[in-house]
């Protein structure tokens, strides 16, 4: 996939301007769906918008070197989503760092129980209801995993953070996830 | 387990609107054919300017070089050959030495750069296509 999009990315840097097109289809759901859920879906349209006019700014600088397109563009998603909190005043991705002493590997084994609760949940409202509830720090890192097939060694260069740290947020946001399912179920 | 998990979050997929698709391509190529209307008309207004100061300077260049005796000492190797054989070595030093060093250091200086433009307006009109000036 990244030698895809490499190809992709040269091709548009040698003249051809359909390539971006195709970047932008390929990636376009993969941002939207990003973003939507780390803001609300009104104002998630104009900053997908803002996202890919960065790209298309900025898509000379790209270095395969350091990363793939996909983290590349999922950073600038990232940044932009910070740049929109900043104008809000409102930093959701500051507490990030605080609290993020890495876990040990085992845990994610523990994790796989709690998947299981997870996966119990039949009704796709009630986990959306619960996804939205989390911590934007923990949603984001289960939106990343999950939605967007991304490793947790890409998230780490994404959100600049340790490999055990992500598995340690990674934990946390199941949890939390499923606290919240049992929740709303008991309720 | 984890490609369960994966499907569950599959399912809370959210589909963006298809006509945001359309809208960003649209502001990308209105950025982009304002950046081509900027870029082409920065470099040919550059041109310009440098054509002009080449003009000039090559004017003054052809003045110092008659002030000079240039053309005198050049029409001397037309005239007598075997006799500059004789002397080139100083007739040489003799020619290099009634050039205009700033004038044609000015007028070669300003050619690079109305190249350079001419080579960038050339340059922006093929790789952001004729078509965005339409």
């Amino acid at each position: 996939m990244n030698e895809e999009d490499k190809l992709l990315v040269e091709n548009y840097l040698n003249g051809d301007e359909s390539a971006l097109e195709k970047l932008i289809n390929k990636y376009f759901s993969l941002i939207y769906n990003y973003i939507s859920r780390l803001i609300s879906k009104d104002e998630a349209d104009d900053l997908v918008q803002d996202v890919f006019v960065r790209v298309w700014k900025n898509i000379k600088k790209i270095d395969f070197n350091k990363a793939s397109f996909k983290t590349w563009i999922f950073a600038i998603a990232r940044n932009a989503t910070v740049d929109y909190f900043r104008k809000k005043k409102s930093i959701p991705f500051s507490s990030l760092d605080r609290d993020g002493e890495p876990f040990s590997e085992t845990i994610v084994d523990e994790s796989l129980l709690i998947e299981q609760d997870i996966l119990k949940t039949e009704d796709l409202n009630v986990l959306n209801k619960a996804l939205n509830k989390i911590d934007e720090k923990y949603r984001e890192i289960l939106i990343l995993y999950y939605q967007e097939d991304m490793t947790f060694k890409e998230i780490g260069q994404l959100l600049n953070k340790p490999l055990n740290t992500v598995k340690s947020y990674h934990y946390r946001a199941i949890l939390k996830l499923r606290d919240f399912l049992q929740d709303m179920h008991q309720n | 387990m984890e490609k369960d998990l994966n499907l569950l979050f599959k399912k809370i997929t959210l589909e963006p609107d298809l006509s945001l698709k359309d809208r960003i391509l649209g502001v990308i190529n209105s950025k982009r054919k304002r950046r081509a209307h900027l870029s082409i008309f920065a470099y040919l207004g550059s041109s310009f300017v440098f054509l002009a100061g080449s003009i000039f300077s090559f004017r003054f260049l052809i003045k110092g070089l008659n002030s000079f005796g240039f053309f005198e000492y050049m029409s001397l190797m037309f005239s007598d050959g075997s006799a500059l054989a004789l002397i080139w070595k100083n007739y040489f030093l003799t020619l290099v030495d009634s050039l205009p060093v700033a004038s044609l250091g000015l007028s070669v200086f300003l050619l690079f750069l109305l190249f350079v433009s001419i080579k960038k307006v050339s340059y922006s009109f093929k790789n952001y296509n004729l078509k965005a000036l339409a």
